[in-house]
């Protein structure tokens, strides 16, 4: 697959974050299953909620020209659910847009999901060179993603985004993640502590990483820190939820390249 | 400290470690199964036969029900290649019993046809005899192995080491003999059998010769092979089956120069100690292994491996492996060393979902680094209607260059161990259904392009196959 041009500050400035976890969806929440739609389409793993919105913002590194802005929505019928959104990153000259999509199933212990993500270059005019060669400047991403509930408060997941990929290479390579969650809940069940661990696979010459994390849920609020290796860096979340809505964010420092935020507002169709 | 004495502390230190883990009889069911436990992920390869770095396909011996038959057609293919058609035929019944495939590029085509006739069973077409303890036909692929998984009857899959034809007399083969062509040699051999002792010769049509003499009672089982120059080669097993556990205990001593005439490159190490001891227990199982070789002076191995199972309450099961290498596993080719690695399982089910996770390194240092292949995979399955289903299986891996991956893949018909370098990712979907008064399973396989430095191909292939079984009668 041939690099995307007009991206390649952006494609190197991402490609440098060997575990970016995130790309076009990306949303202000701990890895793993979640309700959020945008983490829904991002990692193809089905949320248990059956109808939410979402609007995102990420900014990578500190950039001000290296932001995603998405919108995504989900509903559900039964054990289905459905989801999808547009997203738009960095400027006109050196952005791309995307359109997703994910289905899956979900069911009392367990969820599959498919998902998929087009991408195509913001500065394409009609009729112009770089429309009649498409290939050159966009691309076709698709994975999915299953999660499991072994046994009480446990939950384990795969979630491989881009199985498939055509046309011009994904800004970031995402390889398959594994994870873990246990969470100890308080009798109420409104909140609790959880625990995480995921394994992402080497992608090209580097090798797998990995990631722990710890969230701590009191009622309506929720905070949580992540620490990731390769380099060594930490994070930290917090969101706060009044009825449907929910209010997130995130932010992820770097060694080398800065501190990547997350913000997010959502309005979710099961309570917690 | 040398290198034998190492091997010899090797085996040692693993034995105490094997003892220490499997758990102490009061914990454990009585063990209902008897043989070597199967290991359930130990690092795969195809047999020393096969030339390395090529994929290998393996025909599973499974058995159809007298007076059945079964219809397969299938055909599989590349993107933008013409694909090819495979058909195969199984049938069987009181008088007559074979199968035959065929198809332009299958590495399974052929087949065998036997009937009884002359107070025996006639055969021909595939052969995959063992003679005793296997020197001089049926040999086990690897030093280490208790036992052939494709030679003589029951096992687990159908071994090609020969074409030709063969007959058996007597109800547990008293007399038996072959013709047949085994790799570019044409050789006719017999053997006799009587109580435990057995006599066998083996020829071929420039005149060499080889003789077998075996012995098995019980658990007890010798035999010494030999040729016209007087190079020899004696083998002796023991399997003793514990109170929840069984061992298996053999020795081989010979000449180096001894080569099986009919399967030279399985004619393995001329000297081998190995010990395999399996057992169950009410929740799992735990299996342990060790071997020394050595094919000639200056060429030796040592080989440690042990795996244990624990299953859980709600359908799910953990897996975990340990396996040091010293030395080459193979009479020619490179010397890799020492390799040790080690590899975890995990499987859970919950509402007609299945989900197993499995990472696997072999470094060429202790506790697996300078990893020389990395393997993480995950297969999915969830369970349909009438039988149908899906699976979905995605593979990251890196290898490193000179050194040989195989991902095992199931299909209908057959298990493939396809071969992989460099680093990549493969994802592999397979549906399964019922379809046209039979079953139908579909495969994709999609490398995907995303992360790999492989000079492998990158494009998808795939496989459409549809299986009937009926009754002739």
């Amino acid at each position: 697959m041939k690099p995307r041009a007009p991206c390649r500050i952006a494609a190197v400035l991402l490609a440098l974050a060997s575990v970016a976890r995130a790309q076009d969806f990306g949303s202000a929440a701990p890895p793993g299953p979640a309700d959020a739609p945008c983490a829904f389409i991002e990692s193809g793993l089905p949320p248990s909620s059956i109808a939410g919105a979402e609007a995102a913002f990420t900014r990578w590194f500190a950039l001000p020209d290296l932001e995603t802005r998405a919108i995504a929505a989900a509903a559900g019928i039964g054990a289905l659910r459905v989801a999808a959104g547009v997203s738009q990153t960095g400027e006109a000259g050196i952005g791309w847009n995307a359109a997703g999509a994910a289905l899956g199933v979900v069911r009392e212990r367990a969820g599959v999901a498919l998902r998929a993500v087009a991408r195509r270059d913001r500065t394409i005019a009609p009729g112009s060179e770089a429309a009649l060669h498409l290939e050159d400047r966009a691309g076709l991403e698709a994975g999915g993603g299953a999660w499991l509930a072994p046994a009480e408060n446990l939950i384990v997941w795969a979630s491989v985004p881009q199985a498939w990929a055509g046309g011009t290479a994904p800004p970031l390579d995402r390889p398959m993640e594994l994870g873990a969650r246990y969470a100890i809940g308080d009798s109420t069940g409104r909140g609790g502590l959880a625990f995480w661990v995921a394994r992402g696979a080497p992608s090209g010459d580097a090798p797998a990483d990995h990631a722990a994390g710890a969230m701590l849920r009191s009622g309506p609020l929720a905070a949580w820190a992540t620490v990731r290796d390769r380099p060594l860096r930490g994070g930290f979340g917090l969101s706060a939820r009044a009825r449907w809505l929910v209010v997130s964010g995130e932010v992820e420092s770097h060694p080398d390249l800065g501190e990547t935020v997350r913000v997010g507002i959502a309005l979710l169709g099961s309570p917690p | 400290m040398n290198g034998r004495a190492r091997a010899a502390a090797l085996v040692a230190g693993a034995l105490l470690f094997a003892l220490a883990l499997v758990p102490t009889p009061s914990g454990m069911a009585r063990c209902e199964e008897t043989g070597p436990v199967p290991a359930a992920g130990e690092f795969v390869e195809p047999p020393p036969e096969e030339e390395e770095g090529t994929d290998y396909a393996a025909e599973p011996a499974d058995s159809i029900e007298e007076g059945a038959i079964e219809l397969g057609v299938g055909a599989s293919g590349v993107a933008g290649a013409k694909p090819r058609q495979t058909r195969r035929v199984r049938f069987s019944d009181r008088a007559i019993g074979g199968s035959v495939r065929e198809g332009a590029g299958d590495p399974l085509a052929g087949g065998s046809i036997e009937t009884g006739t002359l107070a025996g069973r006639v055969g021909v077409g595939r052969l995959a005899p063992r003679w005793g303890r296997g020197l001089l036909l049926g040999a086990r692929p690897e030093p280490w192995s208790a036992a052939s998984l494709d030679r003589g009857g029951g096992t687990p899959f159908r071994g090609r080491s020969g074409r030709g034809a063969w007959y058996r007399a007597g109800r547990s083969g008293t007399f038996e003999s072959l013709y047949g062509r085994f790799g570019k040699r044409d050789l006719a051999g017999a053997r006799l059998s009587a109580g435990t002792l057995g006599f066998g010769t083996l020829a071929d049509r420039s005149g060499r010769a080889q003789t077998s003499l075996s012995f098995a009672r019980g658990p007890v089982e010798h035999e010494l092979a030999f040729d016209r120059s007087g190079r020899w080669r004696g083998e002796a097993a023991l399997t003793r089956s514990l109170a929840r556990a069984e061992a298996v205990a053999w020795a081989r001593g010979g000449h180096s120069g001894f080569s099986s005439l009919a399967e030279p490159s399985r004619s393995g190490p001329s000297r081998v100690m190995g010990l395999d001891l399996a057992s169950r227990f009410s929740r799992g199982r735990a299996h342990w292994s060790a071997a020394l070789w050595r094919f000639r002076p200056g060429r030796s191995g040592a080989r440690t491996a042990l795996d244990v199972e624990r299953t859980f309450h709600q359908h799910g099961s953990l897996a975990i492996g340990f396996e040091e290498r010293h030395g080459a596993h193979r009479a020619t080719g490179r010397d890799p060393g020492l390799r040790q690695g080690g590899w975890g399982e995990w499987r859970g089910e919950a509402a007609g979902v299945a989900l197993a996770l499995r990472h696997e390194v072999l470094g060429a240092q202790p506790f697996g680094r300078e990893a020389v292949r990395t393997v993480t995979a995950l297969r999915l399955e969830i369970e349909g209607p009438a039988g149908s289903g899906l699976g979905v299986t995605h593979s990251a891996y890196r290898v490193r260059p000179g050194e040989s991956l195989y991902l095992a893949e199931a299909a209908s018909d057959r298990v493939v161990l396809r071969a992989v370098s460099g680093t990549g990712r493969r994802t592999r979907l397979e549906v399964r259904a019922p379809g046209a008064g039979g079953r139908i399973h579909a495969a994709l396989d999609l490398p995907s392009p995303a992360g790999s430095r492989t000079g492998g191909s990158l494009r998808p292939e795939w496989t459409l196959d549809w299986t009937r079984r009926a009754r002739s009668r």
